[in-house]
Parts: C-alpha cells; sequence; structure tokens
C-alpha cells in the first residue's frame, strides 16, 4: 500500500477560549511509514503525551483537537466516538507509562487480557482465547503463564505488570502501537530488561510504533526516526541516526548536548536553562527563542517554518543556515 | 501487614467482646430501674405472685455480677428466656419472627442495590446533566426523612387515598401472591433511604474511579462504554461503599422495627412493641439480645468480605 | 474579631453550597418557630373544639384540625419546641460527654482507657433506636430521661472521632515541638488539640440533628417518647396514626413537617461539613 500509515497536519490541541486559552499542540506535520518506529522526545511538557492522546482519541473532555490525524486514509479527528472506539484495541493500542495503576486492581490479568482478545477477536471458542492469552504472556516473559492468569495485579512487580501491557498491546496486532515511556516508572535494571524485550518483539511485530520518551539512548537503540517536540511544536524530525548524532535545531542541539556531558544516558532533561513556556504564553516568534543560544534579532518576531533540510529532514529555525 | 486469619480472629474476637458488652447494658439497665424492680418494671401488672416469679425469671434478687453471668450462660446456650405471661420459651417466639424480618430486610437491601447502583452510575457518568441534579435532588430527600414517615406517607398515599394497595399486613392463612403484594409497601419504604444513600455513594465512588488510569487502558483497548463502567468502573466504585452499606445495617434494623409496626407485619418488630406495650420484659430483653448479635454478626461479616472481596488489601505488600 | 470574621466565612460558604441556602433558610425559619411559637401560633394548641373535628384546611385553620378539633398548625408549631429543646440538649449532651471521654481516653492508657473503649463498643452494639426504645421503656419517659438516653446513644459517635483526632495531633510535628519545648499538656490541649477535635465534631453535630429528631418521634410514635401535655411531632404522628381510618390529614401534615424538618437540618449539615472541611467529599 502507497503513502504512510500516519499522517497527521496541523495538529492543534487548545483548551478554552479567549485570554486564558491554552494551546497544547500548536499546529503539529507528521507522517509514519508502516513497519516504522518514530521516537518522540522532549522535555516534560513539551506535549508528547498529549499527541499521542489525541491520536488515541482519549484526551479528557474539555479539549479541542483541530487538524488531521490520517490513519491507513481514515482521518480520525472525524470519526465518531463509536467508530473511534472500534479502532482502539484493533488497529490502534497503547502502553501506558506507570504499570502500577494502568491494570485494574480488582481483575485478575487473565480476566483483563481476555476481555481484551475477545474484544479483538470477537466469537473466538473461550478455550482458544485463554490459549491466546497465555500465548501472549508467555511471549512477553512471564514465567509460568498460565498460573499467572490468576493474579491480581498487585501481586506482580512492576516490570511484570508493565510484560501483561505489553502482552495486551500484542494480542491486539494493532497496525499502529504506542508506547508513552513504557520505562519511566521502572528500575535500570527492569528498564533495560523491557527494552529487549521490545526490540526482540520487533521482528515479529509488523505494525508501526511510536515510543515516548526521556532518554536519546533508548531512541537511539529502539528507533528508526525521530520526532522532537518543543512547546507544542514540533522542531526536527528525521532519521534517528542523523538527528541525535547531527543535530541542527539548536533545541535538539541543547537536548544532545544534556546528554553527551558524561551524564548517565538516562537522566532526565532538564540541562537547558530557562524553562519550557507555558501553554498560555503565545509569543511572535520562535517558540524557543527565549532559551536558544544563537537566537538573533528575527526569531522574536518570525515564527520558523518546519523546513526540509536534505532528503529526509526537517527542522524548524530561521538560522540553520547561519549555525555553526 | 497482619494475615487475613490473624485478622479475622482479632475481629471475632472483638465481635465477641461487644456482645458481652451489649449483656453488660441490658443488666445495667435493668439495674439502674429505681426502687423495687418488680414493681416499677411491671407496673399495674404486679400481683405478687407474678412479680414472685418475674423476679425469679430475671434473676433480679441477685447481685448484677451474677446477673450476667446467669444471662451470658443462658445466652451462650442458646436459651432466651421465658416468657413470664405466657410461659413460652422466647426462642420460639423469636424463631417465628425472625423469618418476616429478614425477608424484608433482604428485599429492601436488594431493592435499594438493584436502583441505587445503577442510578450512582448513570449519574456519575452524566455528571452534572439534568438528570444527574435531579437524581442528587431525589437522593438527599430519601436520605434524610426517616424510613417510618416515607412508610407512612406510601401507606395513605397507595393504599388509602389511591387504594392500589391492601392496607395492612399479613395474615396468618395468606397465599404467597397476597404475602408479596403486601410486601410492597413496607419493602419500598424501607428501601427508599437506601436508594437514595447508595446512588450517593456510587456516585462518588465512580466519578474517582472513571479517573483512574486501569480505565483509560480499558477504553485505550477499545472495550464498550457499558463493560468499563459496569464491570470495569464499578467493582473498584462499589468496594468502598460496601463497608458504608453493612455499617449502615443497624439503621435498616432499626428502620424494620418501625416499618413492621406502621404495616401491622409479624417480626421481630411487632414482638417488641407488645413486649414494651405489655412491659414484658422477659421477652423484651432476649429479643433486644438477638437484634444486638445480628447487628454485631452484620458488621464482622461486612468487614470480614469487605477484606475478602478486595485484592488490594488482601495482596497489600505495605 | 477573628473568630467572627471566620464564623462568617464559613456561613458565606454554607450558603453557596448547593442546597446550603435552602436549608440554612429552613433552619432557621425553624428555630425561630420554636423561639416565638407563642407569638406566631393561631390558636392555642390544646383549645378543643369537638364539633369542628377533622376539618379540612381553611381560612381559619390553614392545616385543619384533628380529632378533637384542635388546630394542627399551632400544635405543630408548638411541637417545634419540643423537637428542639430535645434535639439540641441531647447534641449538646453527647458533644461534651463524647469529646471528655474521647480525649480521655486518648490521653490516658490501661483500665481507664479500655473502660472507655469497651463502653463505646457496648453501646454501639445497639442500632440507637432499639437501644433508645428499651432504656426509655425500662427507666421511664420524662424529658429529662429521654435527653440522657439519646444521648447516650450517640455519645460513642463524638467520643471515637474526639480520640482519632487527639492522637493524630499529638503526633503532629508542631505539638511534639511544643512538647519538646516544655509547654504544659493543657496548654497543648487547649491552644492545639481542642481546635482540631472541635470541627469534625460540629459537623457530626449538625449532621445528628434530624438523626435525634428521627429518634424522638419515633419513641414518640411508638407511645414510647413524652406524655402530654408535651406534645412532640412524634407524638402528633401517632395521633393522627390512631384516626387514620377517619382522615389522612392529620398523619400527612406531621409527616411533612417531620419531613421538611429532617431535610432542612440534613441539607445545613451537608452544607456546613463542605464549609468547613471541603476536602469530605466523601462520606455519606
Amino acid at each position: 500500500m502507497a503513502g504512510p500509515l500516519l499522517e497527521i497536519s496541523d495538529l492543534r490541541l487548545s483548551a478554552g477560549s479567549g485570554k486564558g486559552a491554552a494551546a497544547i499542540l500548536r499546529g503539529i506535520d507528521l507522517a509514519l511509514a508502516r513497519g516504522r518506529i518514530l521516537g518522540i522526545v522532549g522535555e516534560s511538557g513539551s506535549g508528547k503525551s498529549s499527541l499521542v492522546n489525541t491520536i488515541m482519541g482519549l484526551t479528557p473532555p474539555g479539549l479541542r483537537a483541530e487538524g488531521r490525524i490520517v490513519l491507513a486514509g481514515e482521518d480520525l479527528l472525524g470519526l465518531s466516538p463509536v467508530r473511534m472506539r472500534a479502532l482502539r484495541g484493533h488497529r490502534l493500542a497503547m502502553i501506558f507509562q506507570d504499570p502500577m495503576t494502568a491494570l485494574n486492581p480488582v481483575f485478575r490479568i487473565g480476566t483483563q487480557l481476555v476481555d481484551v482478545i475477545r474484544n479483538r477477536h470477537p466469537g473466538t471458542v473461550p478455550a482458544a482465547v485463554e490459549a491466546m492469552a497465555v500465548e501472549a504472556l508467555g511471549r512477553v516473559g512471564l514465567p509460568d503463564p498460565g498460573r499467572r492468569m490468576r493474579d491480581y495485579p498487585g501481586q506482580l512487580s512492576g516490570g511484570m505488570r508493565q510484560r501483561v501491557m505489553i502482552a495486551m498491546a500484542l494480542v491486539c496486532r494493532p497496525e499502529l502501537l504506542i508506547a508513552d515511556e513504557p520505562t519511566t516508572a521502572l528500575d535500570a535494571t527492569i528498564e533495560a530488561q523491557i527494552i529487549d524485550l521490545l526490540r526482540r518483539l520487533r521482528h515479529d511485530f509488523q505494525g508501526s510504533i511510536i515510543f515516548i520518551s526521556h532518554n536519546l539512548g533508548t531512541v537511539m537503540q529502539l528507533c528508526d526516526e525521530v520526532a522532537v517536540l518543543y512547546g507544542g511544536h514540533l522542531v526536527e524530525s528525521g532519521p534517528v541516526r542523523a538527528v541525535l548524532r547531527r543535530p541542527l535545531h539548536p533545541y535538539t542541539r541543547a537536548l544532545v548536548g544534556c546528554e553527551i556531558d558524561d551524564r548517565p544516558v538516562d537522566a532526565p532533561l532538564a540541562f537547558i536553562p530557562g524553562k519550557v513556556p507555558e501553554t498560555t504564553e503565545r509569543p511572535g516568534g520562535c517558540i524557543f527563542a527565549d532559551r536558544c543560544a544563537y537566537a538573533a534579532a528575527p526569531c522574536r518576531t518570525t515564527a520558523p517554518r518546519l523546513a526540509a533540510q536534505g532528503d529526509d529532514r526537517r527542522a524548524a529555525c530561521l538560522r540553520l543556515g547561519e549555525l555553526p | 501487614m497482619q494475615s487475613y486469619p490473624a485478622y479475622v480472629i482479632n475481629r471475632i474476637l472483638t465481635a465477641v467482646l461487644s456482645v458481652f458488652g451489649a449483656m453488660l447494658v441490658i443488666v445495667i439497665l435493668i439495674s439502674l430501674v429505681p426502687g423495687d424492680p418488680a414493681t416499677v418494671l411491671l407496673g399495674p401488672l404486679a400481683t405478687p405472685e407474678y412479680a414472685q416469679h418475674f423476679i425469679a425469671e430475671m434473676g433480679l434478687d441477685q447481685p448484677v455480677h451474677v446477673r450476667l453471668w446467669r444471662l451470658a450462660a443462658g445466652f451462650a446456650q442458646g436459651r432466651l428466656g421465658t416468657d413470664v405471661i405466657s410461659g413460652q420459651s422466647v426462642n420460639t417466639i423469636v424463631a417465628a419472627a425472625l423469618p418476616h424480618t429478614f425477608a424484608l430486610a433482604f428485599a429492601a437491601m436488594a431493592l435499594a442495590c438493584l436502583v441505587g447502583i445503577p442510578a450512582g452510575v448513570w449519574s456519575a457518568v452524566r455528571k452534572g446533566s439534568a438528570g444527574d441534579t435531579a437524581i442528587a435532588m431525589v437522593s438527599v430527600v430519601f436520605v434524610s426523612v426517616p424510613s417510618f414517615i416515607l412508610g407512612i406517607v406510601l401507606l395513605v398515599v397507595f393504599s388509602i387515598w389511591l387504594d392500589w394497595l391492601p392496607v395492612l399486613g399479613l395474615s396468618p392463612s395468606a397465599s404467597l401472591r397476597d404475602a408479596a403484594i403486601r410486601m410492597i409497601l413496607p419493602t419500598v419504604a424501607l428501601a427508599l433511604g437506601w436508594i437514595g444513600l447508595i446512588a450517593r455513594l456510587v456516585r462518588t465512588s465512580m466519578l474517582e474511579t472513571l479517573g483512574q488510569n486501569y480505565i483509560r487502558t480499558a477504553r485505550a483497548y477499545g472495550l464498550r462504554e457499558g463493560l468499563v463502567h459496569y464491570r470495569y468502573a464499578l467493582k473498584n466504585a462499589v468496594i468502598p461503599t460496601l463497608a458504608i452499606i453493612g455499617m449502615g445495617f443497624g439503621r435498616l434494623l432499626g428502620g424494620a422495627v418501625l416499618i413492621e409496626i406502621i404495616f401491622a407485619r409479624q417480626g421481630l418488630g411487632s414482638i417488641l412493641y407488645d413486649a414494651l406495650q405489655a412491659r414484658n420484659f422477659s421477652v423484651l430483653q432476649g429479643t433486644v439480645f438477638v437484634v444486638v448479635v445480628i447487628f454485631i454478626a452484620v458488621n464482622l461479616l461486612t468487614e470480614l468480605s469487605y477484606a475478602l472481596f478486595d485484592p488490594r488489601i488482601k495482596f497489600s505488600r505495605r | 474579631m477573628h473568630a467572627a470574621a471566620a464564623l462568617a466565612a464559613t456561613l458565606g460558604r454554607v450558603v453557596r453550597h448547593p442546597g446550603g441556602a435552602f436549608g440554612a433558610g429552613l433552619v432557621l425559619l425553624i428555630l425561630l418557630t420554636a423561639i416565638l411559637a407563642p407569638g406566631i401560633a393561631p390558636h392555642d394548641p390544646n383549645r378543643l373544639d369537638v364539633v369542628s373535628a377533622f376539618a379540612p384546611p381553611s381560612g381559619g385553620h390553614w392545616l385543619g384540625t384533628d380529632q378533637l378539633g384542635r388546630d394542627l398548625l399551632s400544635r405543630h408549631i408548638f411541637g417545634t419546641r419540643i423537637a428542639m429543646a430535645v434535639a439540641l440538649s441531647v447534641i449538646a449532651i453527647a458533644l461534651a460527654a463524647g469529646m471528655l471521654l474521647g480525649v480521655l481516653s486518648a490521653y490516658t492508657s490501661g483500665p481507664v482507657e479500655r473502660a472507655i473503649l469497651v463502653a463505646f463498643d457496648s453501646i454501639s452494639s445497639f442500632p440507637s433506636v432499639i437501644l433508645a426504645m428499651a432504656a426509655v421503656a425500662v427507666l421511664g419517659s420524662s424529658m429529662p430521661m429521654l435527653i440522657v438516653v439519646i444521648a447516650t446513644s450517640l455519645i460513642p459517635h463524638y467520643g471515637r472521632v474526639a480520640r482519632a483526632q487527639v492522637l493524630s495531633a499529638r503526633n503532629e510535628p508542631y505539638v511534639e515541638a511544643e512538647q519538646v519545648l516544655g509547654a504544659s499538656g493543657v496548654r497543648i490541649l487547649l491552644a492545639h488539640i481542642v481546635p482540631n477535635i472541635i470541627a469534625p465534631l460540629i459537623v457530626i453535630a449538625s449532621l445528628d440533628i434530624p438523626v435525634v429528631i428521627a429518634i424522638e418521634a419515633s419513641l414518640s410514635f411508638l407511645g414510647l417518647g413524652l406524655r402530654p401535655p408535651l406534645t412532640s411531632w412524634g407524638g402528633l404522628l401517632q395521633d393522627g396514626y390512631q384516626n387514620l381510618a377517619r382522615s389522612a390529614l392529620p398523619v400527612m401534615v406531621s409527616s411533612g413537617v417531620l419531613a421538611v424538618a429532617t431535610l432542612a437540618f440534613t441539607m445545613f449539615g451537608e452544607a456546613l461539613r463542605h464549609a468547613i472541611d471541603p476536602r469530605s467529599g466523601r462520606r455519606a
């Protein structure tokens, strides 16, 4: 099939109106081809989670999404809630940040998995559903999966619960899997195991993945492409190695710089002076100008557009040509 | 955290202690009577022979600790005493009445859950809508107005003004259908307050639950809203309300007593009422004791099942 | 000044809470009715007029008359006095005794503490109506006795809350700091612990007023409560109920008055609870 699996154009997410209005996403353009893994990086508050929640149609009530999110030819923003729900758990699936709270504490994990399978594959006989659930738990490396089916989430460690979440996503065989910082809440060793699991599963998995992370090292290991978000803007995107080895945008440079100075690779990205802009601010020029080491007068008045840089890279900066 | 069996044993011991405390209260109450208890308690009924009989049966000639011991020994063997007036065993009298009271209480509770839980979920899901406000207003009326007042109003409206339902309780020869029809008003009267209470508790608890991450997970996997609300959210939301429902059972028992009297139904309420009217303390003592034991037992069961129901408590690793 | 401002702010929040203004207005009306009863009652509540028994509502008798031709409105206006006298005395006694015993149980250990806790447990193993029924039947039903009996059944409610508040307040860092600095126990109790106990107890008290009204009414309804000439709302209800076959009006009037009064105090109490502690959104 030609064309990208997912194509997002001029996506805006806002809350309220008038003076107190908050702009959470300020016009995102993004495309993801089939079978590719896209990493999304950026500081807290840059809009990463809002972006994926909007794709999933899980934005809290009161937020307004405009623009287009086209998944395999279908504009998700134009869909009825019923149609959107039908896509979730079929063509879309998501793994969440905090495995401790993402599973329902009062249902056995087997029950929760079986409900998802029955919803995905209606009409399957119960024994086959059960077998699929056990098989999926086995594939994500849960020891003794048959017995684990009867456990409550409270009986499993955080890493085990995240494996259950991954199993839940796998049984859906989605075209697009979204993983929203799946390892942030876990210990470093468990994190490494989960990343390793995701890498191994990659080979069996046919769909595309959007992987949100704070950790550039993980993104480098796991992803094909990367998109850098700042203040609700997409500031740079391109192949993961090219972007992270030779960043173009001053913000990406700063991000990568934060990690190079012999700091541990999993340290949070909070080393750029200044702070992420409030969603209620509406600067006339570049959103990063206040914190940018290279900002010049035009940066404060003219908003840069995301422009192609070579074959497969894009960046939004007025001074790309003049930077050292 | 202690293990579940240790918790159970601890709770049972506390409950047994409460039963003892209740007996103590009964004994102290009677010993507080000023003057000669037989004369004061029996009033005009106190012929010398009857007073004699009464004093012997109730052990009023003994000191308080002996009376407590006799009462406890008797109750522990399941003997509630003898009705001084009729000579019948209080056990027989109470046993005949218990099924009626239980039937009424369970019917009311079932009705309250059947209506209250969906009403609470419905309001939570449509928070802020006109329907939600209406349910909240009706609930506060049901919760605040005592059930016997609601019972009297229902009786007047449906039996007297509209003449839809029979006025009074159960005749001994009634058919099952007749009995069921006569159950309607008392059950509704007793259930209304609980409907209001359960609807409010479930609504609050549902709203809290619907904001949880695991609900977002269920939605992210495309589960139907009905399944998300009534299965995934409801079980979490109902657990915290269970304890309050159980603890409130005393209110229900107290209410049932009055409802039985208003609707002239057989049951513990009418026994208590008749015993009070006849100043028949031998029956009163045993019946009050049974009510208290039921009350304590229900509270105990609530606590124990609460712990069993909620895997978060059972498997808490703290 | 500070206390007055705090009170005004709390009342402001009560009135702004949904139903709070309604509840507070009715509560005020009920209290004024109780105080001004002789001035506002259109008739002598005990004046017989057998000829006009069971008269329907009219210009002369706004709510009609009872089986002896007595004016129902006036009888209920005077009943308000009794209801309020009983409810407020019961709450005052239960609050004071509960607070005292609760604080005592928190500050003592050994037999005194255990005795208090066992007493709380024993009393609260009875449904309050049943305990009050049994006690009044045995001990008699004069007004003071009725008040003491109902108050006793409510004491554990206040005692447990007071105890829990003391126990948690004692572990607050600022209280521990004062102890280290050598403040006397009494000073700490008065300056830090009592203010901590008072707010939740007042909330419970306001929500218990309708409960007391209901218990008193049910006892009187069963003929176990106050005896004439003290005619409470429950007594009026019983009067009407016994004459139900002849007219449903008196019963409906008494039921209506009881329903409105309990509703008003509940709504006021809930608004007060939110006003004093906005976090306590939960609880029945």
